[in-house]
């Protein structure tokens, strides 16, 4: 009887064990950060800017307390490696500025990335990030790229911003920049006006975190959804879906292929390849 | 007649190339010559600043190998094959073209070109540039004659080696294994042998390259008795009042401005605290540095002597450096009995620094020897990197004799100048037919034979990266990055040319710089094939590591003989029981 506890004990120690170390490649076949096998560009000389928020706490409305959220790792690291391993020079930038809280559980071993991994020995890019640009100090036509990263804290900052609407206008008029983001990220691009003081992304193709991926992780609480948002702005919302939307992913470049945005933590690959093959092409 | 002759006369001067001379020290920090600020008499090369250039703000690698790369070649120290010591190297990076810690076959180096220009060329000292494969040696890189040490160091006095990584301190000459005189001392020896080249060809009258990389002041530190008496009393009230009044004087000669403030590094000691007995040891050891440089400066005042003899003095370039800040690192617990033990050393009071002995003079009299800067070397601060260096004789226009340039200017630059000095063109990349790295340093003549103020602008870069520590300068900015368990770990930006001492850290001021220069490095980085350290990287214990591994056949076999014995005496036993 012993014996036959000891063999039952050790044999889900091995079942478990071994599930721990597949963790990782199980999320990975179902969805959640897929490799990109498309084309790749170089844009040596091209400059490009990740945007950030600088809320770092996932409160209820009308309280300050609340579980550590901010950027999702991946969503700029990926981006920003993306990036720089395409010859880019890329710049941090962020709500306020300062230090940009990074979601921890962006670093659970069984879903963080190649490029978290880089990034948590990077002390170059952890500088950039310690130390983010503030929007209100940036010039944001001088890049070719802007991209903007999600997590949940940029459902309480990036929407608000008068002026990261006022700047993705200028970046939109005055320079060639393509202009994006993935998951939250896109909230910022909610308040650009256009030159008659009409929504930039009405009737524009775009995508952004599903309601259902919101409702799924029990976020709710966040004070704006970016499925939701943009369809109150008159954009043209897309999505793909699967049985936890936090599996699914998709990627819009919109008609004018100025705008590309990408559903979800796992699109970031994808929507920075596609801005720097965009910006590649004049 | 008269007119003519002297006409003729001046034609030939025209005509006539300058010999160079290189003169390098070994760890010599930033105010530890009296030109410098130093409290340690170095009459000769006073002399030298005094009827030359001296530079305040001409930095190196913060290690050896790596600044000598750049030295001989123009090139990149990492591009050069020589990112850092070959004995510090981790195995993933000993896979890299860029991480051989030898220099790579397509570097040229100024020795060649030199020579293949009709010069010359000599070399006398430490090489630590690779031996092993005989087409590493400096015979072989440019140098027709050659007195070399291979390794990082070695004691002064004999071929014992001061590390148990080497068995023993080799020395070659012409690219020969070569036995050391009875009477050996590194500095006098060093001199000795570079004037016994340039007079075994004077007759000829081309024009010499001698390249003298000296091995003072590199641990271990020793000198002869007679030099280190000088200093006893100096260094008794200890490392504070000398970092105060290197300050002071660099401050008063214009090295550094009126207002710069002072690095207190958490690795110096409060004198206060240490014993009467911890006190004199550690006045002495300094003693035996300072006495290690005085010894070399009256043996550089041999060398002058002689070319002032043999009526080459007034034609000579002379370029003194060192190749880096001062050593920081002290053998103490388990690591020392073993080093005094296996290699038979001791590090006794009453005969420090003489034969025999091992001297360090530890971190807290490091920071001193590179005061007013923090830091030292193997780091990526100012101390680490930023040296003397004074440029002598005719290519310096009058009016700059005797002044200080405040250009920037880095150890690559060194190469393009003394080429230019030579006549010999920039190669850009092809030599006599092959590709090569080409030269990334800048000439320095504009500063040296004008009154140009300098040779980068305030968008041109200088960055560096040696085991993880990193820096990189724009303008008149800095950013650095230092690890290990006495630093952050984490990036900063200076103003340098107000801050040299690097205290106040500006990036929260300054995040759009910060973020630009952090750009221009990942830019270096890409260019210059980086590869980073792991993150538990420690450079000292890779250095054992490799040692280990290298020592491996030896400690093998001891293991074979013993267990041998071992078994024969139990067969024996039994066999008669």
């Amino acid at each position: 009887m012993r014996n036959k506890l000891l063999i039952a004990a050790a044999g889900l120690t091995v079942v478990a064990v071994a599930f721990a170390l597949l963790l990782p490649t199980l999320l990975h076949k179902a969805g959640l950060h897929p490799e990109y096998t498309g084309d790749t560009v170089a844009l040596p000389g091209k400059r490009a800017l990740v945007i950030t928020t600088s809320h770092g706490t996932l409160n209820a409305p009308g309280e300050t307390d609340g579980k550590a959220t901010g950027v999702f790792a991946s969503e700029m690291t990926v981006p920003y490696y993306t990036f720089l391993d395409g010859g880019m020079q890329v710049d941090i930038a962020s709500i306020q500025g300062g230090e940009i809280p990074v979601d921890p559980e962006s670093f659970f071993y069984a879903v963080r990335t190649a490029e978290d991994e880089r990034y948590l020995q990077d002390a170059v890019v952890q500088a950039k990030v310690k130390n983010s640009l503030r929007i209100d100090e940036v010039d944001f036509t001088r890049y070719d790229i802007i991209f903007m990263a999600g997590g949940w804290g940029a459902a309480y900052d990036l929407g608000y911003s008068d002026a990261l609407g006022r700047k993705v206008s200028e970046a939109y008029y005055d320079s060639s920049a393509v202009i994006g983001g993935v998951c939250h990220g896109v909230l910022g691009l909610i308040k650009a006006e256009d030159k008659d003081g009409k929504l930039l992304i009405a009737g524009r193709r775009m995508t952004g975190v599903s309601d259902k991926q919101i409702k799924e992780l029990g976020i709710e609480v966040t004070p704006q959804h970016p499925e939701t948002e943009l369809r109150k702005a008159g954009a043209e919302y897309e999505k793909q879906t699967a049985f936890r939307d936090i599996f699914a992913t998709h990627v819009v470049v919109d008609d004018e292929r100025r705008f590309v945005t990408g559903q979800n933590q796992n699109s970031g690959y994808e929507t920075a390849h596609q801005m720097m093959a965009i910006a590649a092409k004049p | 007649m008269s007119e003519s002759t002297s006409e003729s006369a001046t034609s030939t001067d025209a005509a006539k190339r300058p010999n160079i001379l290189v003169i390098l020290a070994d760890d010599l920090g930033y105010t530890d010559l009296g030109a410098y600020g130093s409290e340690i008499s170095t009459p000769n090369l006073d002399d030298l600043a005094q009827q030359g250039l001296r530079f305040s703000k001409y930095r190196t690698a913060p290690s050896c190998a790596p600044t000598r790369a750049m030295l001989m070649s123009g090139v990149d120290s990492h591009r050069a094959g020589v990112a850092n010591i070959a004995e510090a190297l981790t195995p993933a990076q000993s896979h890299s073209p860029f991480y051989q810690g030898h220099l790579r076959k397509d570097v040229v180096t100024i020795a060649t070109q030199l020579r293949d220009a009709g010069y010359h060329t000599y070399m006398a000292g430490k090489w630590h540039l690779g031996y092993k494969d005989p087409a590493l040696r400096p015979i072989n890189r440019g140098f027709e004659q050659t007195v070399m040490m291979p390794y990082s160091g070695g004691d002064n006095w004999s071929n014992k080696s001061y590390l148990p990584l080497y068995e023993k301190t080799l020395w070659f000459e012409n690219g020969e294994p070569y036995e050391l005189p009875e009477d050996f001392y590194s500095s006098e020896f060093l001199v000795d042998k570079a004037i016994a080249q340039i007079d075994s060809n004077r007759a000829d009258g081309k024009p010499f390259f001698t390249y003298l990389p000296f091995m003072a002041v590199h641990m271990p530190m020793q000198a002869p008795r007679k030099y280190t008496q000088k200093y006893l009393e100096t260094y008794r009230q200890g490392w504070d009042p000398i970092r105060s009044q290197r300050q002071q004087a660099a401050k008063a000669m214009g090295l550094v401005p009126a207002d710069a403030a002072m690095k207190h590094m958490n690795t110096t000691a409060e004198w206060a605290t240490l014993s009467e007995e911890e006190q004199r040891y550690n006045a002495k050891r300094m003693a035996v540095y300072a006495g290690m440089v005085d010894a070399m400066d009256v043996h550089i005042g041999r060398l002058l002597q002689y070319l002032k003899d043999i009526g080459e003095y007034d034609n000579t370039v002379i370029v003194f450096t060192s190749d880096n800040g001062p050593e920081p690192n002290e053998i103490t617990g388990p690591q020392r009995l073993l080093m005094l033990k296996l290699l038979d050393y001791t590090d006794d009071y009453e005969t420090l620094g003489e034969k025999g002995s091992f001297a360090t003079i530890g971190p807290s009299f490091a920071s001193a020897a590179a005061a007013p800067l923090g830091h030292y070397k193997f780091h990526s601060g100012e101390g680490g990197m930023r040296v003397p260096l004074v440029v002598s004789g005719p290519a310096v226009a009058d009016v700059l004799r005797g002044q200080i340039s405040h250009a920037t200017a880095y150890v690559k630059d060194l190469a393009p100048t003394l080429l230019e000095l030579a006549g010999v063109a920039d190669h850009r990349g092809q030599y006599r037919g092959r590709a090569v790295e080409p030269m990334t340093g800048r000439s320095l003549l504009p500063l040296i034979e004008q009154s140009a103020t300098a040779v980068y602008g305030p968008e041109d870069t200088i960055a560096y990266e040696i085991g993880g520590n990193a820096a990189l300068i724009k303008g008149d900015y800095k950013i650095t990055f230092n690890r290990g368990p006495n630093n952050d770990g984490q990036w900063h930006l200076y103003h340098i040319e107000r801050d040299p001492g690097e205290t106040t850290p500006l990036e929260q001021q300054e995040p759009a710089r910060f973020a630009e220069l952090l750009s221009d490095y990942e830019t270096y980085v890409r260019d210059n094939g980086v590869l980073p350290v792991p993150p538990d990287y420690n450079q000292r214990r890779q250095v054992t590591r490799n040692a280990v591994k290298q020592r491996l056949p030896q400690i093998a076999l001891f293991a074979g003989l013993l267990l041998a014995g071992v078994a024969a005496l139990l067969l024996w036993r039994r066999r008669r029981g």
